[in-house]
Formats: C-alpha cells, sequence, structure tokens
C-alpha cells in the first residue's frame, strides 16, 4: 500500500515534472483543462489525457509580465509555467472560463502560446430552461472542437465507456473517503489530498486500479487518530490545499474528517447518468452538481445548507475555511457561510492560501487557538 | 475656465448631478410612491424594468455615485467589519455597506450619502461573473425573489450568435418573471418607445465621440465620464436623447470654433478600463497640465450601446438588447478582440498614447493589458503605461505615485515627438 | 507552590509568577532580542531571584507568544489568543472583548459568558495599526514614544493620514509636517488611524461589553481614546496591560499543576 501512495505522492509533488514523462510513456495527446468542472469524459472519450492544471510550486516571476499580482495563485502560477516553456507538453488548453482569472489564464495563454484552445461554457444559471437548451448546444459544439483537435469521433458507444470509467473513478473516491469519515486519520489529509490530485492528472482506467487496491489495504487498517476535534475543510477552490497547512492542522492535534474542496468531494460528488443519451445526461451532471459553488448560481441548493450538512453527517465540530487569497467569489460567500455555520452553532476559522508562503509561524497560532476554542 | 484651470469643462454635463441626485431620490421613495424597487447587479436589461414601472438601483452606478461622497469610507468599513475582504470588488463593498444600514434600520449614520431602501427582489446580468455571486449571496440576506440573465464570454462570431439566442431566450423568462412578481402584464409597445429612445440616443451619442476625432479634441473623455453618470437611469427617457443633442450642439460649436477641451493640446490619450471615479477632475487637470487630453476609452467607445446603434430595430427590442448584451460580453471575454478595438481607436483618434488602467479589485479590464500594450506598441509603435488604482477605493490609490508616473510617461511622448520630428 | 507563565514575543518577553492561591507574585517585562529561549530563560531565572524562591518550588511553567516553542524548559504551551482571554477574564470576569495591540501585531478576541474563547481574528501580517507604527511615526514626528498619547488628545484639527502601509504613512507625515500643520493634530490623526486599521478586524469579532485593551500599545491613552471613538464603546485599560497574556498562561499553569484533567487545557 505505501508504494501506492508513496506514487501519488511523487506524481502530486511536482506535477509538471512528471506529466511530460507520463505523456511519453502513454503516447497520449494532453489537454491541459483549467478548474473546474470541464467534462473531461469527452476528452476521454476521443482517446485523448485530460488533466487538470494545478498550481506550480515555484515562485512566480516572468508571469507578473502578463498578469497583475493580484490575481489569485493558479492563474499566475500557470501563466508563469507557460511563459518559461513548463507547460509546452500540452497538447491542447480547454477553458470552462468559469471566473475572471480563469478566462484571465485562457486569454493570455492564447496570445503568447501557439496551442490549440478550446472552450467549454458553463450556464452560470443551473434551473432555467435557457440554460438547459443551451448547454445542449454547448456540449456538442466542444465535442466537435475535441473530434477536431484529435482528429477522432466520438460516437456515442465511446463516450458511455469513458463515462462509466469515470463514475467507477468517483465511487471509488467516494468509498475513500467514507472510510476516512469512519475511520478518522485512515490517512494523513495530505496523503488524501494527493490521492485525489494524482487522479487528475492520470488515466482514469490506472486511478481506477490502484484505487481499489488502496481502498482493499485501508479497509484492514484501524483509524490512526483519536482526536476529537473533527473539522470539516471548505473551499479551497480550484487549488489544492497547501500540505504546510494540512499539517499544521493535524500538528495542532485537530483531524480532517470531511471537505467541500476541488481537490475532494466537489471534484467526485455526483455521477453522469447511464441512461439514454450519454451528451444530455453529462449535460445533466453539469447543471445538477451537488455541491454548491460560488462561481454558479444555483437556485437549488445552498452552499451554508450543503456546509452544515456535511458537518453533521461527518460528525464534525468546525469547518476550516481554506480561501484561496483573491478569490473574489469565495471571498464574498465567505462571509454568508460564516453566518449560517454561527447560526447552526458551528465555529469556523478562516486561512488564506497565497502562493507566496509567508511565515507559517502565524498560521500554526491561528489554527492552534481555534483548535483550543473546540471543546 | 476657472481660474488657474487647463481644463475647458463642457457646460452641458452640469445638468448631469441634480439628475442623479433625482434619481436616487426616486429610489428613496419608490415604496412611499407604491413602486416596485430592483436591486441589479451588472448590464441587466433596464429597458425592460422602465417598460414595467420598476423603479431600479443599480450596483456600479450606485458604487460610482458613493465613490466620492464622504460616507464612503463608513460603508466600507461596515462591510470589512463583516468579514467582507478588502480584495473584493469596491462597488460590492460599499453598496453591501449599504445594505448593511437597511439591515440595521440605520438610516441617518451616513452623511451625505442617499441610502436606498432594501429591494422587493434583485436581479443581475452576469457581465462580470462576479455580478452572480454577489447577487446570488445578496439575494439570501434580502431574502426575496431573484432573476439572474446568464451569459457566456463568447470568442467567435458563432458563439456570439449563440449567446444572442441564449440571452433573448432568458429575457423572455424575465419578462415572465417579473409580470408574475408585479401582478402587471408587460406592454410591448412600451418598451418598443424605450428602444426607439435608447436607439437615437445612442446615434446622438456617437457623434459626439465622433466629433472628438478633431483636433484640438472639443471635449475630454473625463466630461464623457461625467455624461455616462445617468447612462443607466435614465435609458430609455426621452431626456436623454435631449441631453445628448445639447452636448452635441455645445461639442460641435467648439469644433466650429476650434476651441479644444484643455488649453494647449499637444497630447492624445487612450483610456482603458473603468475610470477612477473618485479622481476624475483632479487627473482631468493634472493631464491637462502636461498638455495631454483623454480622447477615447474603453468605457465610453465600447458600451452603452456604442456598436452599431442604427442596427437597433425598435419592433423587435429583446433582440436588440440581446445583441448588445452578447456584444459586451463578447469584447468583456476576448482580448484579442479587445487589442483590436483599441486598434481601432488608436487609428480613428490619432491617439499618441495608453494609459491603461489596472483596477486592484475590478478586475474583467485587467486581463491582457500589458500585452495589449505589447501587440499595439509593435503594430502601431504607439507606447502604453499601466497605472495602479481603484474605481472607488482611495486606499489603493496614491496620488504622487500615479501623477509621476502620468508625468513621466508624458515626458517620454515629447522625446519621442521630438526624436520623430528631427528625423 | 509556585507557577510561572511566560509570553515570548517577538518584541518583548513578559513573565508572571503566581503563587497556589494564584496570587501575583512577581512579575517582568524585557527584551526577547534574537534568542528567544535564551531571553525566556534568563527572564525566568530572574522572576525566581527576585522572589526569593528556589527552582525546585516552580510547579510549572506554561509558555505562550510567538516564542512559545522555543523555551527548553516550558512544561505545555498555549497560544496567545487562549492566554490572553484568561488573563483579561482573571482581572475582570465581566469581560468580553480583548484587544490587544502589540508591537507587531494586534489581535481581537471575543468572549462568551463563561470566559471562553468564541471568536479572534489577528492582523500578523502588516505593522500599519501596531506598536511598529507609532516607533515609525514618533521618530519622524522627533517626539518622544511616550509623549504621543497624551499630545494627541490636544488636536484641534482633523487632518487624515489615509495610507494603508506604514512606509506610505510615514511619507504622509512627512509631507504634512512640511505643509506647516500643526504637530499635534498629526499625532492625533496617527491615532485616529491606527484605531482604523484595527476597528475593522475587532468589529468582525463582535463590540461586546466588556471592553478591555491588552498589550504594550494599551499604555498609550491617545490609542485607547481613537479606538473608543471608532468602536463607540468604553475600553478598560489594566494597571500593567503588558503581561495579561502571561498571567493567563500562568492561570493555566496553575490548572495543571493542581488538576491534570482540567477542562480548560489542552494537552
Amino acid at each position: 500500500m505505501q508504494d501506492i501512495l508513496d506514487k501519488f505522492n511523487l506524481i502530486t509533488r511536482d506535477a509538471y515534472t512528471w506529466l511530460p514523462g507520463y505523456k511519453e510513456e502513454k503516447g497520449l495527446k494532453i489537454f491541459g483543462c483549467l478548474p473546474m468542472y470541464v467534462p473531461e469524459e469527452i476528452i476521454h472519450a476521443a482517446g485523448a489525457l485530460p488533466v487538470i492544471l494545478q498550481e506550480g510550486n515555484e515562485p512566480i516571476t516572468t508571469g507578473h509580465s502578463k498578469i497583475q499580482s493580484f490575481f489569485c495563485g493558479i492563474a499566475r502560477s500557470i501563466v508563469d509555467l507557460s511563459l518559461k516553456g513548463k507547460l509546452d507538453f500540452v497538447d491542447a488548453l480547454v477553458s470552462p472560463e468559469i471566473d475572471l482569472p480563469i478566462n484571465g489564464i485562457a486569454n493570455v495563454l492564447r496570445i503568447n502560446m501557439s496551442i490549440p484552445s478550446l472552450t467549454i461554457y458553463q450556464p452560470t444559471t443551473c434551473s432555467k430552461e435557457a440554460s438547459q437548451v443551451f448547454l445542449s448546444k454547448e456540449i456538442k459544439r466542444f465535442k466537435s472542437s475535441v473530434e477536431e483537435c484529435t482528429g477522432q469521433e466520438i460516437t456515442e458507444a465511446r463516450l458511455k465507456e469513458s463515462i462509466k470509467i469515470y463514475n467507477r473513478n468517483r465511487a471509488l473516491l467516494r468509498e475513500l473517503y467514507d472510510l476516512r469519515r469512519v475511520k478518522a486519520g485512515l490517512l494523513s489529509s495530505i496523503q488524501i489530498s494527493s490521492v485525489v490530485m494524482a487522479g487528475m492528472l492520470m488515466l482514469k482506467e490506472e486511478h481506477n486500479q490502484l484505487l481499489e487496491t488502496l481502498i482493499v489495504k485501508l479497509k484492514t487498517r484501524e483509524a490512526t487518530s483519536k482526536s476529537k476535534f473533527r473539522i470539516v475543510l471548505s473551499g479551497s477552490l480550484c487549488q489544492a490545499p497547501v500540505a504546510d497547512l494540512l499539517h499544521l492542522i493535524e500538528e495542532a492535534g485537530a483531524v480532517i474528517v470531511d471537505d467541500d474542496i476541488y481537490t475532494g468531494t466537489r471534484y467526485f460528488a455526483g455521477d453522469v447518468g447511464t441512461e439514454g443519451d450519454p451528451f444530455e445526461a453529462i449535460v445533466k451532471r453539469q447543471l445538477t452538481m451537488p455541491v454548491p459553488c460560488p462561481t454558479r448560481v444555483d437556485e437549488a441548493g445552498d452552499w451554508g445548507d450543503y456546509l452544515i450538512n456535511t458537518v453533521k453527517n461527518s460528525g464534525a465540530k468546525g469547518v476550516i475555511h481554506m480561501v484561496v487569497k483573491y478569490c473574489q467569489p469565495h471571498e464574498m460567500y465567505y462571509p454568508y457561510l460564516v453566518k449560517r455555520l454561527a447560526s447552526a452553532g458551528i465555529p469556523s476559522l478562516k486561512l488564506e492560501i497565497e502562493h507566496e508562503v509567508s511565515s507559517l509561524a502565524s498560521v500554526k497560532t491561528r489554527i492552534q487557538a481555534f483548535v483550543e476554542t473546540l471543546k | 475656465m476657472t481660474a488657474g484651470s487647463y481644463v475647458n469643462r463642457i457646460n452641458t454635463t452640469r445638468e448631469v448631478k441634480p439628475v442623479i441626485a433625482g434619481w436616487y431620490e426616486e429610489l428613496r421613495t419608490a415604496h412611499a410612491d407604491g413602486k416596485f424597487l430592483a436591486w441589479s447587479y451588472g448590464p441587466v436589461p433596464f429597458e425592460i424594468f422602465r417598460a414595467m414601472d420598476i423603479r431600479f438601483e443599480h450596483l456600479e452606478s450606485y458604487g460610482a455615485y458613493l465613490a466620492a461622497r464622504a460616507g464612503q469610507e463608513k460603508l466600507k468599513q461596515l462591510s470589512e467589519s463583516d468579514g467582507y475582504s478588502n480584495d473584493i470588488c469596491s462597488y460590492a463593498r460599499l453598496v453591501r455597506g449599504v445594505a448593511m444600514l437597511n439591515e440595521r434600520g440605520d438610516k441617518s449614520s451616513v452623511p451625505g450619502v442617499l441610502l436606498v431602501e432594501s429591494p422587493d427582489f434583485v436581479v443581475a446580468f452576469r457581465q462580470c461573473p462576479l455580478m452572480a455571486t454577489v447577487y446570488d449571496y445578496q439575494k439570501r440576506l434580502f431574502n426575496v425573489p431573484g432573476f439572474c440573465i446568464d451569459t457566456i464570454p463568447a470568442h467567435s462570431e458563432a458563439e456570439f450568435q449563440e449567446n444572442l439566442l441564449y440571452i433573448r431566450r432568458q429575457l423572455e423568462e424575465l419578462i415572465v418573471f417579473l409580470e408574475d412578481l408585479t401582478k402587471t402584464k408587460f406592454d410591448l409597445d412600451r418598451l418598443k418607445q424605450i428602444m426607439a429612445y435608447v436607439k437615437e440616443a445612442a446615434i446622438v451619442r456617437n457623434r459626439v465621440l465622433d466629433l472628438c476625432k478633431s483636433s484640438p479634441a472639443p471635449m475630454s473623455v473625463f466630461d464623457h465620464f461625467i455624461s455616462l453618470g445617468p447612462a443607466h437611469s435614465q435609458r430609455g427617457k426621452k431626456e436623454s436623447v435631449e441631453y445628448w443633442k445639447r452636448l452635441e450642439t455645445e461639442v460641435k460649436q467648439r469644433v466650429d470654433n476650434g476651441i479644444g477641451a484643455i488649453k494647449n493640446e499637444k497630447f492624445r490619450l487612450y483610456w482603458h478600463n473603468l475610470p477612477i471615479w473618485f479622481k476624475v477632475g483632479r487627473l482631468s487637470e493634472v493631464l491637462a497640465r502636461h498638455g495631454a487630453v483623454l480622447v477615447a476609452a474603453s468605457y465610453t467607445h465600447e458600451l452603452f450601446y456604442s456598436h452599431e446603434p442604427e442596427k437597433i430595430d425598435p419592433e423587435d427590442p429583446l433582440t436588440s438588447i440581446a445583441a448588445e448584451e452578447a456584444w459586451q460580453s463578447w469584447l468583456a471575454a476576448d482580448s484579442l478582440r479587445t487589442t483590436e478595438q483599441v486598434q481601432k481607436e488608436i487609428e480613428d483618434y490619432s491617439i499618441d498614447g495608453m494609459i491603461m488602467c489596472s483596477h486592484r479589485t475590478c478586475q474583467p479590464a485587467d486581463i491582457c493589458e500589458y500585452d495589449i500594450i505589447d501587440i499595439i506598441g509593435r503594430r502601431l509603435g504607439i507606447p502604453g503605461i499601466v497605472i495602479d488604482a481603484d474605481p472607488t477605493d482611495p486606499a489603493f490609490y496614491s496620488d504622487a505615485q500615479t501623477e509621476t508616473r502620468l508625468q513621466a510617461f508624458i515626458e517620454t511622448l515629447e522625446a519621442h515627438k521630438k526624436r520623430a520630428a528631427a528625423s | 507552590m509556585f507557577v510561572i507563565g511566560i509570553d515570548i514575543g517577538s518584541l518583548a518577553t513578559k513573565a508572571v509568577l503566581l503563587n497556589g492561591k494564584r496570587e501575583i507574585t512577581g512579575y517582568i517585562v524585557s527584551l526577547t532580542g534574537p534568542d528567544s529561549n535564551k531571553a525566556g530563560q534568563m527572564a525566568i531565572d530572574r522572576l525566581i531571584k527576585d522572589a526569593g524562591i528556589h527552582p525546585e518550588q516552580i510547579a510549572y511553567i506554561l509558555s505562550t507568544g510567538y516564542g512559545r516553542e522555543n523555551i527548553s524548559i516550558s512544561n505545555g504551551q498555549l497560544t496567545e489568543i487562549t492566554c490572553h482571554a484568561r488573563g483579561a477574564v482573571h482581572i475582570d470576569p465581566g469581560v468580553r472583548t480583548v484587544i490587544d495591540i502589540g508591537g507587531q501585531d494586534s489581535k481581537a478576541i471575543s468572549l462568551n459568558d463563561c470566559g471562553d474563547v468564541i471568536k479572534f481574528a489577528m492582523n500578523d501580517k502588516c505593522a500599519a495599526g501596531t506598536g511598529r507604527f507609532l516607533e515609525v511615526m514618533a521618530r519622524a514626528l522627533e517626539i518622544d514614544l511616550q509623549d504621543m498619547g497624551e499630545l494627541s488628545l490636544k488636536s484641534k484639527q482633523r487632518v487624515e493620514v489615509s495610507s494603508m502601509c506604514t512606509v506610505f504613512a510615514e511619507t504622509e507625515v512627512i509631507s504634512l509636517i512640511s505643509r506647516s500643520i500643526d504637530k499635534i493634530d498629526i499625532v492625533a490623526a496617527i491615532h485616529r488611524a491606527i484605531a482604523s486599521r484595527t476597528g475593522n478586524m475587532i468589529e468582525n469579532v463582535g463590540v461586546k461589553s466588556r471592553v478591555m485593551m491588552t498589550g504594550g500599545v494599551a499604555k498609550n491613552i491617545g490609542v485607547v481614546h481613537a479606538l473608543e471613538e471608532r468602536l463607540d464603546c468604553k475600553i478598560s485599560v489594566p494597571q500593567e496591560p503588558q503581561i495579561v497574556g502571561a498571567l493567563g498562561a500562568a492561570m493555566f499553569a496553575v490548572d495543571r499543576a493542581t488538576d491534570e484533567d482540567d477542562k480548560g487545557s489542552i494537552k
């Protein structure tokens, strides 16, 4: 089991060093997808490998000549990496254009890189009939652009096959999370994060195999944490939470039992239906994602309700909001979440994630003080 | 001209302040007058509200209005103390402050600010993606019905057309929503009349813009920013047509008599991005002192139906509205398209240099500013600088820093000119 | 039995000696310097010597503050949030909001009726609104730091210092001086600026009576006054505001020395 965890750690520690080698090994075209919500199954069905582009590890230098320093870390990082040639292995860029920085990345890369740039627009409002009509057309348009890029037809049969594989992946990740909820500390939060993130960077078929083996092994393990300070991690939109912060949370005596983060529940919640037209099934999933998002207007859901339920279902004592600095959608929604949680008697802490990691000492104090307030 | 001033301010713009004050008075008394009050986020179809006699507050207009008021610091403090980070859109922080005063039943504590009551419903148009977020969050706090019109950041003619249809469909849904809410029947004829005024006003406004192609420029973009203050609130009214006609007369007279917007025009500049609402007057003087005048801007030349208004068909108002919204989305989303637009204006208006305003909390037009400078520089040899500002938040603005940069930029334009003359 | 609570800040080290009856038997404030372990050890040694007791009589040493983990001699540690709250409540059981403005950071803490921390906020990224801000300004104005507070109360005219950043604010102050603005008015403006910087953070945590200010800057009556104005509330300042954190730490030390399963402690 350790070898599987080591492999995931190797992949996620520096995705941009690992990916070019993986690409060569598999001989696949790589579609670099900007976060979040790109319907990867369509790309997979064309025989290409969709990967979710991650924030890089390097300090941002050249990138600041093309994008201002007050855009979120992942936007600046991806721009920076592309200018330094670190994204040259990417064969096509896919942008969901869900908000300004993502749109920003796509625009800067369109001007400064010569790879094909595809878009798949997500309706922001999910419950309207007009949104449904729009997305049905849009998915077909995206399909055509992927076909053009790969020279491969995406048939319904192929898509159904890809959907099956992706649903299996989501189910396995859910099973992993179920295990962790019951057996606190089964894996450290850094390990769990790398399990999910690794899946964003490799073929889902392979990830599934590794997950299956991992889960079998984990079922025989006992919980390693007796901490009563059970925490739900919320937010960390588009970017993975910083490993150092996860470590500090556990060091302070708390244990993370659930989340709604992108390299977590947000990614694998909700399956694509397997009946009928697979393209329509994808449309349906895009419009009914279970985890509310501040980049979408979800008439049916409420992020406050969702978080409260998550806390209750996982027996958690508090929430740690990981707010990516300069992520305006999250920053705007954050006070509302605090109010909702407070009215349900759930304490919470805000941690800002910056690309440029400043002193961890003050963050450590904050986390420890928060844990000290939990009873 | 006031003593010591280098700026020859347009007279007609003096009409703007009382018009805006009157508008906010109408919003303040909306409920007392038995009208529905909406709070809107983004360039929603005001024409439709007007056709249904619904009064509307508009986030960006209100934010711009509040920017220059003494009470704005208090409003920002309120929202920041509520946990709203100061990285957030400054319009949103200001207006959230107003919402909080309403929540607390506190109408008196912010001097010089006309407070608008809480709304009966909220509407958004997702021109800027954050408008949808503010709308959604605020809707849950107000606990009122709401409607968000979605738009996609199109990148091609085909996508633009698809978006147009998408928006149009939603406009129809919006009307059903409004009918349901207000229990009144939507009057299409009224909207057609409103659209006719919108068309006429836009055509006249474009003529005013065209007059600024002459040298010396008769009017500066700063005057135009002021004129746009009531752009949303007065849209579709006969009065707005008349304003632009009066403005056109004054400007035309200046052109006929060779009168410029500033004392001694040496450099014609382009301004990219939103105005700095609390520095319009001051920057106007600062630039004028160095012989520089703003003659074109993205804000004035690309929004408010400036694109082909003669094609507006008042008989099909929903398509006309959707077309304008879709056009905005295309420009906002696609930096290459924006670059083409910038280039066109530079050529049409004989621009010597570009000021790219980089707004700290208002990101949409910040995207690719550096690239636009590079591309235009390569294509036309026209230079540009970036200045750091914010539409309404003085905490992110420094007079000294900005004015030094502007002066230095103009000095490089001087040197550039001298070199060109010598060769 | 005696215990020690020691608060090692980035600038100053404070230690409090309590006896078994939770009475303050001695306290010390010294500079931390570059070696926090050494500073902590020296403060503890001094405290013991001045009280005329033996090291073996110290049942428990609890450390807090920035350097809390660096003290090799400490038996346990808690954050300064928890300790400031505990210290404040010991001084005044009715306190519900604690504002601590130190040399380089500031915090706001909200307490419930049991004296437990329910919410807190920290500003530790930026010097504006801290003791450092005052130091820089005092230097620019060529006024003694300890005179700043009293002077600010004499101001007759309102001017503004609006820069968010200490460095730029210094430039602003110098520019005001060169325009012959009365120094007293500038001093008042500086104090309002501090209140403004910390005001939002404090309101975010919630201002509930009674409000107490702790930390070195609480000795500056100008800041207290400016904060009272900004927050529209009365603020009390204990006799020795700088030692409140160490006092709280010492209180927890007594808990741990007398009853290891105290519900207030984290192991």
